[in-house]
């Protein structure tokens, strides 16, 4: 399965990755009755389906939506001390798993979202007089990366308003109140080479433009002052490499993750074509694995279903490239996806998806809140930004979200159309 | 080195007697908290102690201790990393101070490679310090360990860059080179180290390289994808050696091409291995001639139809942006 001439460590890797992940990509016309019925007993095979049939394969795979919105819905309570190392990311944390359950159409009850704003609330810093952000926990410091959680969490919420008005309302108050101070904030993370920081003398790299053009894209706090300029839009250029990915920081490895962040920020700030684009397109189209179907994250690395959303996203937003606007919104017909969306969905349904509810890097790794977002994001854009190619085509659809600020494109709208008129 | 740390840290037990005469603050997650972790105890009381010490912004040595501590808790506490340098700076940060964080820094980086405060905590009291010839290269040495376990350390590779970038030294750059030598000879597929070695050879900067200095790169490039024609890491150094450079793209295209002999001679079908016909879709449209881009377009054709399906709309894109280029020129 794997090419080589010459065996090393990455090709060991690799095999050992292929050897996992070959069980699960199920033949179903070759098991048997039992077999057969434990896929349909834990719910991964359709009772509708048909195994003879020639698509068999392709059409009797389902979401296992209601268990992976219970695990995700344990974040909405007391979590394990064993959750210590995720002390310092609990908006992160209430991000991956509110987004993820409205992708699978499940958002928690009023009592839960209003807890969700309460705990946000608690973790609002004021780094000075009227500038803040929000930090990892209550008392921590304001963080690029919590914030662009927060403020995303908030989106949703305030968003939600069938369910209840009283509760988005709260959500958009809070907002439109931490609009100037989250400005200010950042502008004391710039560098004078267009960079910025995570927080207050923390590291610089591109996730810190990305998480703060996301968050004032959708604010409306964009064309404020400096936040965007030419420098911003050079350091970001800066790293991409002669792979034709991005890297966090000028010199450092193109990588997916860094990659999504460098394309979503340029998109974000119209400037995009100002990458190399057939280098970036031949990169990113390179990283989806030939036997496993999904994303690896640098080459020469492991598949790890996280990568449907940083790679595919990627994607997704490069295809855009000739289009005006943005594209999502607007009921424009998007160009095909380079990749193959079959193969990636594939991934994500058979090798990614945790029985128990969750999901998870490849096989033999635990499920985890992260991963079932960004499975989920993943394979929300393969999906709606190309098509549906694997599953059930009636239970596998998760909702549609926007491949830039990664919330459903419905509640992207409506943010950035409460925030566009003048206060 | 772990004796040092001991006494760097507090143990949970001290707190009560350390601190007698502060008010330990409880964590506030307002009235209807989500997302609660249920802490153990010692996690409660150094962090509750460490909320009292971070509200009166107290920068003491016991503070510094409860750092430590804090820190060994949970890594990943990028306030509680920051007010520790801030302790530092005000009690001065020496040699000694700095060689113990370094050295507090490794024993917590060990059991989490992934983790940005460590890695940046150690960039962090370098820069305060100022870095010279000796310290940068016990630093090396001790990302050459970190990489040792894992050659593929994505932070450690960045703040190896930063440190010979910031050090300043000269000798660094072709030490690099020789470093990333290794790691390629270890591995061949390690693209972290190609990454590096593209650093290294440019000198952090996006100048093109000299002419001499590209053929002695596209040489090696070469030279690797002849061990393995399959690997990627190789090509895709080699076209960005050629695009930078594009005087030598004849020379290396019929040098990929040769490459093909390689597979011959392994019994292995040479027209099917998709990194060497992708570098040489890419060498050819560099390349320009009529005669170029037409096998350019041959080669796209044959990698949707066999050798790379999987990038098949890919190939296809490339195919028709080569018939355009092939139309407007004829």
């Amino acid at each position: 399965r794997v090419d080589y001439l010459f065996e090393t460590e990455t090709v060991e890797d690799q095999e050992d990755t292929v050897r996992e992940c070959k069980p699960f990509f199920v033949n179903l016309k070759e098991l048997g009755k039992t077999e057969i019925a434990h896929l349909r007993g834990v719910g991964l095979m359709h009772p509708q389906s048909s195994s003879t049939s020639s698509n068999a394969d392709d059409e009797s795979i389902c979401l296992l939506y209601e268990k992976h919105a219970q695990y995700m819905s344990r974040a909405f309570g007391t979590i394990s001390s064993s959750f210590v190392s995720l002390d310092a990311s609990r908006p992160w944390m209430l991000y991956w798993t509110l987004h993820g359950c409205d992708l699978l159409g499940d958002l928690p009850n009023v009592e839960t979202l209003n807890g969700i704003v309460s705990t946000l609330q608690a973790c609002w810093d004021h780094a000075s007089n009227d500038s803040g952000g929000f930090g990892g926990g209550p008392g921590q410091m304001a963080h690029c990366a919590p914030t662009y959680a927060a403020v995303l969490c908030l989106g949703i919420i305030a968003t939600s308003e069938g369910l209840s008005e009283e509760v988005a309302t709260r959500a958009y108050k809070f907002l439109e109140k931490i609009r100037k101070p989250l400005l200010k904030w950042y502008l004391t993370l710039q560098e004078p080479n267009g960079a910025y920081r995570m927080h207050l003398d923390g590291e610089i790299d591109v996730r810190a433009t990305y998480t703060i053009v996301c968050v004032a894209k959708l604010l409306n706090i964009m064309n404020e002052q400096h936040l965007v300029s030419d420098t911003v839009v050079n350091f970001v250029r800066d790293c991409q490499t002669f792979e034709g990915g991005f890297g966090g920081e000028p010199g450092s490895e193109a990588h997916g993750g860094y990659t999504f962040c460098a394309v979503a920020a340029l998109h974000i700030m119209g400037r995009l074509d100002e990458a190399d684009i057939p280098a970036l397109r031949g990169w990113l189209v390179r990283r989806q694995m030939t036997y496993e179907g999904g994303f690896q994250g640098r080459c020469n690395k492991l598949v790890d279903g996280c990568y449907s959303f940083w790679q595919g996203g990627a994607i997704a937003i490069v295809s855009t490239i000739r289009l005006e606007g943005d594209p999502w919104l607007e009921s424009t017909e998007l160009p095909p996806l380079l990749c193959v969306e079959r193969l990636l969905q594939r991934y994500i349904l058979l090798c990614a998806q945790d029985v128990n509810g969750g999901l998870r890097d490849k096989p033999s790794k635990p499920r985890d809140f992260y991963h079932s977002c960004y499975n989920l994001s993943g394979l929300s854009v393969s999906q709606h930004c190309g098509k549906l190619a694997y599953g059930h085509p009636a239970s596998s659809l998760v909702a549609k979200t926007h491949p830039c600020f990664n919330i459903r494109i419905d509640r992207a709208e409506k943010i950035l159309r409460h925030f566009a008129s003048p206060d | 080195m772990a004796t040092t740390t001991m006494t760097m840290m507090l143990t949970v037990a001290e707190i009560p007697l350390l601190f007698s005469d502060i008010t330990p603050i409880p964590q506030d997650d307002g009235p209807h908290p989500v997302c609660q972790i249920d802490y153990k105890r010692d996690f409660v009381t150094a962090y509750d102690t460490m909320r009292a010490i971070l509200k009166a912004d107290e920068r003491s040595e016991r503070a510094l201790r409860l750092t430590a501590l804090c820190v060994k808790l949970n890594p990943a506490n990028y306030t509680v990393w920051h007010f520790r340098r801030v302790c530092l700076i005000e009690l001065g940060l020496t040699e000694e101070r700095v060689e113990q964080d370094l050295a507090l820094a490794a024993e917590l980086g060990g059991s989490n490679p992934k983790n940005y405060q460590i890695a940046f905590h150690r960039r962090a009291l370098m820069e305060a310090l100022g870095l010279d010839d000796e310290k940068a290269r016990r630093e090396l040495g001790y990302i050459a360990t970190i990489l040792k376990e894992d050659g593929k350390n994505y932070h450690m590779w960045s703040s190896r860059q930063w440190l010979i970038r910031t050090a300043g030294l000269p000798a660094l750059w072709e030490e690099e080179i020789s470093f990333v030598n290794d790691m390629i000879a270890e591995d061949c597929r390690n693209n972290s180290a190609w990454n590096q070695r593209w650093f290294a050879v440019h000198q952090g900067t996006r100048d093109a390289l000299t002419e001499d200095v590209a053929r002695q790169e596209a040489d090696y490039a070469i030279e690797i994808a002849q061990i393995d024609p399959y690997n990627e890491s190789p090509w895709r150094y080699l076209i960005g050696i050629v695009r930078e450079n594009d005087s030598l793209v004849d020379h290396y295209e019929q040098a990929a091409a040769d490459v093909k002999t390689v597979l011959v001679e392994a019994d292995r079908d040479a027209e099917a291995c998709a990194n060497l016909n992708s570098a040489r879709i890419d060498l050819l449209e560099i390349k320009g001639s009529t005669g170029s881009i037409e096998e350019a377009l041959e080669l796209c054709k044959s990698m949707s139809a066999e050798h790379d399906t999987i990038r098949r709309k890919y190939w296809d894109l490339r195919a028709s942006e080569l018939e355009t280029n092939l139309s407007t020129t004829n």
